[in-house]
């Protein structure tokens, strides 16, 4: 019985970990793009979804060999990302806060639009990327899927740690989040970090939804609900601190598996988003932020 | 002035063979017998296009075929066609418009629920039947009007329970949805389980979560014999996906929402070893003995849609065509002329008594019964090598 526990256990921590990636990922773009732009981007959730979707268009569609098509997918979400900044963020002479956050709902509204009339109704799903069935770990069994999931997390959150704390690009871009006068006014051409960073959100929301697309299946309104948690996720660990990002993720996507496992599944998303709450009132920044920022 | 003489001379005989000439023709349609005017008040275009479309292709069909035997007893059947763009508001004008200003005895239609709910106050306002197509719609309160096809979920559930029964399986898990949907299959499967004398234990999902192992981790150290999956469409994949990975051998039912290309197609090379679902017997009609009494209704139905239509009769467009049928069975008791003898109309249906279904089963009236059809028109569904067949 003892056992049983034990591997149930298991089971529940890796569910977790699996969605906690994912709205780790989501909350990343977020974070990215708050950063230098200050805008609360909630097309991310939609990024995902087009992210989800081209790649199965191009792998199961077109037959491409799935590392092209994922890297392809990447590149074309990404440039979605510059796109949506170039035609629907930038074209604001005087943008206030509210309206740019406003035109992301917009956005996130054209794209499920233009997703619906490529991709239709239906349900999509994708093979998943590595051959074996299914992965047994002390009596939980778990699909070799999860691994990657969580591996890219690992790989991205390094990959941006190093990007951000030791390149000349990535720290002119933690300029611009500090101050983006003085950054422009120390020769940082503020407009092509803006760029750079929504083609990084819109990179992060595919990749998130190319993980998950092999464990459950894409509609084109799919991401708005993750890109909700990821939101979420991000409040939660403090928004615009990128390991608040993961561990706000983590936390969330834990909470949803634990509350599932040792209570009851119908109070999952009602327990998951009362500690976010609870949270929230206690430490007002979130889990990560330093309170005197 | 002559100009003038000769244009009214013209004229007078013209009139006059106008006159003689309607003469004519109002004289021999009053040899024949007024149309009886149906109206249909279809999802036709919107997001239950899907539904509506075959819906109203089959009632077209039904409506020709009526009419080639020569009418309801003489009488030729007339359609009166709206699209309510799968919006209620549209839907409770449309059959304002049917009732009021074309005079129909009956109304077919609609197609999904908001939009039958939508139909209903007019309905029983102004005492016209409304027979919905939708699967999820409740016909049977005081004094209704209204008429439902489709086996209930319930009826559905215990054919469930009845293959179970076969196959000696007592412990039961469920896992179901919260949305509308897995609500009335976590309720209509808990309350069957104790009638059948089962051992259940269930679990909830959201359609919208991407992982559902924790649930079944649960469910799996119970050591249920079959998982009920309260759900239509998608999620299925989810569940589908981590229960496979999970090493789970047990079958999978999942509900009659699922029977479609789509759903098919969702589930290729996900399928779990033993995949079922309840259906109608139409599903696999071609697979039935020619003894079962429904099969030639069937067979005829499917070939003639077919042949109008270059495409093969799904469920939606059986329910239509019997739904249309039931109508029309009961116009041939009640001779309804108009709105006003629809109340005759709907007594006559109330006493319908086995009239076969295409659907499968038959169909038995009452007024407290305006659905009509019982679990015996369901049957176990498998899927195999990505084709509906029935379960063994």
């Amino acid at each position: 019985m003892e056992n049983t526990h034990l591997s149930q256990a298991i089971q529940f921590i890796f569910a977790g970990l699996t969605s906690g990636s994912i709205y780790a990922l989501v909350a990343l773009g977020f974070d990215i793009i708050y950063n230098v732009t200050l805008v609360v981007n909630l097309a991310q959730g939609e990024f995902l979804m087009l992210g989800a979707m081209t790649m199965i268009s191009l792998h199961s569609g077109l037959k491409l060999p799935l590392p092209l098509a994922l890297v392809l997918s990447t590149l074309i979400v990404g440039c979605v990302g510059i796109l949506f900044d170039r035609f629907a963020i930038r074209p604001l002479k005087k943008p206030s806060i509210m309206l740019l956050i406003l035109l992301t709902i917009g956005g996130s509204t054209f794209l499920k639009g233009v997703a619906l009339l490529i991709w239709g109704k239906d349900p999509y799903t994708a093979p998943t990327f590595t051959r074996i069935k299914s992965i047994s770990f002390l009596g939980a069994s778990f699909s070799p899927q999860m691994l990657w999931v969580i591996g890219t997390l690992v790989v991205v959150s390094f990959v941006l740690w190093f990007f951000f704390g030791r390149t000349l690009i990535g720290k002119a871009m933690r300029a611009c989040a500090e101050n983006q006068r003085a950054a422009s006014l120390m020769g940082v051409d503020v407009k092509t970090f803006v760029m750079i960073s929504y083609f990084l959100g819109g990179a992060l929301g595919a990749l998130g939804g190319m993980l998950i697309a092999p464990v459950s299946f894409m509609v084109y309104d799919e991401g708005t609900m993750m890109g909700l948690k990821g939101f979420a996720s991000a409040v939660l660990g403090g928004v615009g601190s990128y390991p608040g990002a993961v561990v706000g993720g983590l936390v969330l996507g834990l909470l949803e598996s634990l509350s599932t496992g040792y209570v009851s599944s119908i109070f999952k998303d009602i327990l998951a988003f009362l500690v976010l709450l609870c949270i929230l009132v206690i430490k007002p920044t979130g889990l990560m932020k330093r309170s005197d920022e | 002035m002559g100009k003038i003489n000769a244009w009214r001379f013209g004229i007078v005989p013209a009139v006059l063979c106008c006159f003689a000439l309607v003469f004519c023709v109002s004289s021999a349609s009053a040899q024949k017998k007024p149309a009886i005017k149906l109206g249909v008040n279809l999802d036709v275009t919107g997001y239950g296009a899907w539904l509506g479309e075959p819906e109203l292709r089959a009632v077209q069909l039904f409506v020709e075929q009526v009419n080639a035997r020569g009418g309801i007893d003489g009488y030729p059947l007339e359609l009166v066609v709206y699209d309510n763009e799968s919006n209620p508001e549209k839907s409770s004008s449309n059959a304002k418009k049917l009732i009021q200003r074309d005079k129909v005895t009956a109304i077919i239609g609609t197609a999904i629920t908001a939009t039958s709910n939508a139909a209903k106050s007019v309905a029983q306002e102004e005492k016209v039947v409304t027979y919905s197509l939708s699967g999820s719609y409740e016909p049977n309160y005081a004094d209704s009007f209204t008429f439902a096809t489709w086996v209930h979920t319930s009826g559905m559930v215990e054919t469930i329970y009845d293959y179970f029964a076969r196959k000696g399986i007592k412990r039961v898990a469920t896992l179901c949805a919260t949305d509308s949907t897995g609500q009335t299959w976590h309720d209509e499967t808990e309350k069957s389980a104790k009638k059948y004398g089962l051992e259940i234990v269930s679990e909830r999902f959201n359609v919208k979560d991407v992982d559902v192992t924790a649930q079944l981790a649960k469910l799996k150290a119970t050591n249920p014999q079959a998982l009920v999956v309260g759900v239509s469409g998608a999620p299925n994949a989810v569940v589908a996906k981590n229960f496979n990975q999970m090493g789970f051998k047990i079958p999978y039912v999942t509900g009659h929402g699922n029977i479609s290309d789509t759903f098919l197609k969702l589930m290729e090379g996900n399928e779990p070893e033993t995949l079922l679902l309840p259906g109608a017997y139409y599903i696999v009609w071609k697979e039935l003995p020619d003894a079962y009494p429904q099969k030639k209704l069937m067979k005829e139905f499917a070939e003639a849609f077919q042949k109008k239509f270059k495409k093969e009769a799904d469920i939606y467009a059986v329910v239509a065509y019997d739904a249309a049928r039931v109508t029309a069975e009961g116009m041939r008791q009640a001779k309804p002329e108009g709105p006003k003898d629809s109340p005759r109309l709907r007594d006559a249906m109330e006493l319908i008594r086995n009239f076969p279904a295409v659907y499968g089963g038959t169909y038995t009236f009452s007024k407290e019964e305006h659905r009509g059809i019982k679990k015996d028109a369901a049957v176990m569904i498998q899927v195999k090598g990505g084709k509906f067949v029935m379960a063994k």
